[in-house]
């Protein structure tokens, strides 16, 4: 028994590191593998990925003008209040645009101004932000204790 | 070459047994020399070693007398066996006590021994004392005995002739082989584990970065999207907002004009802007100032005018009509 003794050992031990080998380190490292090449993959994908953001941001850079939108009729009433206090926006129409599917609403404005000044300062106001807002004809102004303004307005929407 | 010393295993747990087990380490023809393992490990250090039984049996077989008495004493035991058919029939160990005379220890194992079945008469005692025994006189012990005695000492260095010290070498090279072979198997399997192991660690740290990567991928996409979705509204949009800052400047500048030229004599009470066109209505105290601005100065831009001034106190009422010919 003592003589065959390092002989079992050998046969053992090759039985063991086969077992081990085919049942736990194999599967171990294929699953290495794979998670290697899916690692590559994403990193590719990922690559790609920050490419295009790059190139993106830099087809936009190409345009200067980077419009303010108006999200809602609420977001217009706010900027005319603020401009004309208690004011009134008068809904008018809506069309389409062109080919490119541009919404345009039309709304009329209704104020009243101390002076033709107050109407100046909202125009170069939508002016310098980039507003996608076009103030229209007619335009008129009429004296009374105030000035009553009245004119149109069209907004541009995607 | 270094000169190999040998020893005995010089200790009273080593036994006789007629047939093998896993404590033999000599094998003899017939017989077997067993002693315990950790007892073996103790004396390792001293191999190559010797049984006490083995040398006695060499010299048993150097002589074969038939009815002799081996004895060998060494500083810790003496070891006394006899031999029958080239097999020992009665042995023991005692333990060696300097004020104990040796003829009384074997007069002892004498009585010993007579008292065993098949026992016979001892006529030879062969005593052979290792270096640091104490002095042991022939005439003494056979006067003491009655026995004849021969009394020699054992070279060391003649040890390593005795045949049956390769027994136990041989074990001890088979231990070792295990020993070597276990600890290879044991580092081949620590190697293996620790390889999956470390491949395991990979596959984690792997799986980690892959779920990063994805997660930066998912926020980066949605950042693209929203980039995209912006790029594509300014590509629609910036076209109309070039347009209506344009439109926007121009309505200004006109509006702007058109007042300017109101005489400080004069103030509107109606002003009416069109695309080509305005409508102007108010009050002048000079008729003349009046004329020259709006009269004078628009007649180049527009081509339809209409003017009427009616008289009224103080002043004059004015109504302006304007229009650029299309």
């Amino acid at each position: 028994m003592k003589r065959i003794a390092p002989f079992l050992i050998v046969i053992g031990t090759i039985v063991v590191l086969y077992s081990f080998f085919e049942f736990v380190l194999k599967s171990d490292i294929e699953k290495l593998t794979q998670l290697q090449n899916k690692y590559k993959l994403q990193k590719t994908v990922l690559k790609f990925a920050q490419e295009n953001r790059k190139n993106l941001k830099e087809q936009l850079e190409v345009f200067a003008i980077k419009p303010i939108e108006i999200e809602s009729q609420k977001d217009l009433k706010n900027l005319i209040a603020k401009f004309f206090p208690g004011a009134q926006l008068s809904f008018l129409s809506i069309a389409q645009k062109g080919n490119d599917g541009v919404k345009i609403e039309r709304f009329l404005v209704q104020g009243k101004i101390e002076s033709p000044k107050e109407f100046y300062r909202f125009v170069d106001f939508l002016t310098k932000y980039n507003y996608p807002i076009m103030v229209d004809y007619p335009i008129t102004f009429r004296k009374a204790k105030k000035i009553e303004l009245s004119f149109f307005i069209e907004i541009y929407q995607d | 070459m270094a000169k190999k010393n040998c020893h005995f295993l010089d200790t009273h747990e080593q036994y006789i047994v007629s047939a093998p087990t896993e404590n033999t380490v000599v094998e003899h023809e017939g017989w077997y020399i067993d002693v315990p393992k950790d007892v073996i490990e103790k004396f390792s250090s001293l191999s190559p070693l010797l049984s006490p039984w083995s040398y006695l049996y060499a010299e048993y077989t150097k002589q074969q007398p038939k009815h002799a008495l081996y004895i060998l004493a060494t500083s810790n035991y003496i070891y006394f066996v006899t031999f029958q058919d080239s097999k020992p029939f009665y042995y023991a160990i005692k333990k060696s006590q300097k004020e104990l005379p040796l003829a009384v220890v074997i007069e002892e194992f004498l009585k010993d021994f007579y008292g065993q079945e098949k026992s016979y008469f001892i006529e030879q005692i062969y005593v052979y004392k290792s270096d640091d025994i104490v002095l042991i006189i022939q005439e003494d012990l056979e006067e003491r005995l009655l026995i004849p005695v021969k009394i020699e000492r054992v070279e060391e260095a003649s040890l390593c002739n005795i045949p049956h010290l390769i027994s136990l070498q041989i074990k001890k090279q088979k231990s070792s082989l295990s020993k070597g072979v276990f600890f290879v198997a044991f580092v081949l399997i620590l190697i293996f584990v620790g390889y999956d192991g470390y491949v395991r660690y990979k596959v984690h740290s792997l799986q980690k970065n892959i779920q990063h990567t994805i997660d930066s991928q998912v926020a980066l996409a949605n950042k693209n999207n929203r980039l995209q979705s912006q790029l594509m509204k300014i590509k629609k949009i910036a076209p109309y907002v070039s347009k209506s800052k344009e439109h926007n400047t121009f309505v200004i500048s006109t509006i702007k004009h058109v007042f300017d030229l109101i005489p400080p004599e004069a103030y509107l009470t109606y002003a009416e802007f069109h695309n080509n066109s305005f409508i102007l209505k108010g009050f002048t105290k000079s008729k003349k100032a009046l004329m020259q601005s709006l009269y004078v100065k628009l007649a180049r831009s527009f081509s339809k005018k209409r003017l009427i001034i009616k008289k009224n106190r103080g002043g004059y009422h004015f109504e302006a009509i304007y229009e650029k010919s299309l």
